[in-house]
């Protein structure tokens, strides 16, 4: 009998603690109240896509965002963009060089799904555009990446992508993503 | 008492199960969706996406670099009548069917100091076109080249989240964009640099623009708020 108690003793253990550091890590990633989609007004529901938001869901201190006019995850559309890394050594230019990647990804196809993007350097009043721009546009899709490249100084470099939507309801969309690391040659 | 002994036991367990429910409630009632994926993702540093991407209506670019200019509203006054103008510092535009690209450099250009009064540094962006990207940097000492010392982090400037200490927002609709800037808590002289981006749509000549996805400018500003 005393085994078995022990038994359900360490269960019930093994039970709480497995629970409680789950629960931590999403406590601090939950963000409250925020909402995956608004649409620009009462009337223009987006309609290819599955969920219908009115304006008045979003307020943030004194503004909303029907009146900025922003959207959140149009068409199930997300813009992503990963740090810039040390990619290969070009040859034929003597040098590293640093890659950065963006991607635009929709949870549906759309008419036309866009992504470009840029690696900038600290300019020290600005991010400063540098290298050859990535690009990539398909039609009917709903994923794409783009890759820009640059030489490697040792540096801080930024990815900054600017992501395109265009939708099977002629809906346009622009939305910006970007990432920041020091990238050593 | 060995009859007993089941009960107690079973009385652990189900206050076990209890506080097993507890501990998950929170995460299951307010957030169900939450894979290990998400959360992983959401650790990650990021610069300016720290929030989901804030969307806006393709339109056309401005058609000539805006020329932005501090101005005086409800969160701030400037004391003097006339607005400062930002000093262009860095262009990528089309300007005229040719392309512009021009950089900073030493000495960097500040203009001198206006007095203003208040937490907040309002600056009209000068176009009702709303940027896709807007980045600020606020700096309180430069060298003689204008090199701002210490340097400083950019703010990314969000139409709604609130969390980088810059608002790009307007009242109505055609009025041009606004820039807010939570400004230090030391009174005196700030250097304030403001990037802007505008998208180029997919249909934009590309025998105009071939490559480019965005114009950017970039202007400074120097306030007294002492």
């Amino acid at each position: 009998m005393r085994s078995f108690t022990l038994s359900c003793t360490a269960l019930i253990l093994i039970m709480l603690l497995s629970n409680a550091a789950p629960s931590d890590a999403r406590k601090k990633n939950h963000r409250p109240n925020f909402p995956q989609e608004v649409a620009m007004d009462d009337s223009s529901v987006i309609s290819d896509t599955a969920h219908e938001f009115t304006a008045s869901q979003d307020c943030r201190g004194d503004v909303c965002a029907a009146q900025v006019q922003v959207v959140f995850m149009p068409f199930g559309c997300e813009g992503t963009s990963d740090n810039p890394h040390k990619s290969r050594f070009a040859e034929d230019r003597g040098r590293w060089e640093i890659t950065g990647k963006s991607q635009t990804k929709c949870e549906q196809m759309i008419k036309r799904v866009t992504a470009a993007n840029q690696l900038y350097r600290n300019h020290l009043v600005y991010w400063g555009a540098e290298g050859t721009p990535g690009f990539k546009s398909k039609q009917d899709s709903k994923y794409v990446e783009a890759v820009a490249v640059t030489a490697c100084n040792n540096d801080l470099y930024l990815v900054a992508a600017t992501h395109t939507l265009n939708g099977y309801n002629n809906k346009q969309y622009f939305g910006a993503s970007g990432k920041s690391a020091a990238v050593t040659c | 008492m060995l009859s007993r002994q089941p009960y107690g036991m079973w009385l652990l367990l189900m206050v076990a199960l209890g506080l097993n429910a507890f501990v998950r409630a929170p995460m299951s009632l307010t957030n169900p969706e939450v894979s290990a994926q998400e959360v992983a993702k959401d650790q990650e540093s990021e610069t300016h996406t720290a929030d989901p991407i804030e969307w806006v209506l393709i339109e056309d670019p401005p058609p000539n670099v805006p020329v932005p200019a501090i101005i005086s509203n409800e969160h701030n006054t400037v004391a003097v009548n006339d607005n400062q103008l930002g000093v262009s510092v860095m262009v990528h535009w089309i300007i005229d069917g040719e392309s512009v690209s021009r950089d900073i450099k030493t000495p960097f250009p500040w203009p001198d100091p206006i007095a203003i009064r208040g937490d907040y540094l309002t600056i009209d962006l000068g176009t009702a076109v709303a940027p896709i990207e807007v980045e600020a940097r606020v700096f309180q000492t430069i060298d003689d080249n204008g090199l701002p010392t210490p340097p400083s982090p950019a703010l990314w400037c969000k139409y709604l989240s609130l969390s980088s200490g810059c608002r790009i927002t307007r009242a109505d609709q055609g009025e041009n964009w606004k820039i807010v800037i939570e400004l230090p808590a030391d009174p005196g002289a700030t250097f304030v640099s403001l990037r802007g981006s505008w998208g180029l749509p997919s249909d934009y000549p590309p025998e105009i623009a071939p490559d480019w996805s965005r114009f950017d400018a970039a202007w400074l500003f120097a306030i007294d708020n002492g």
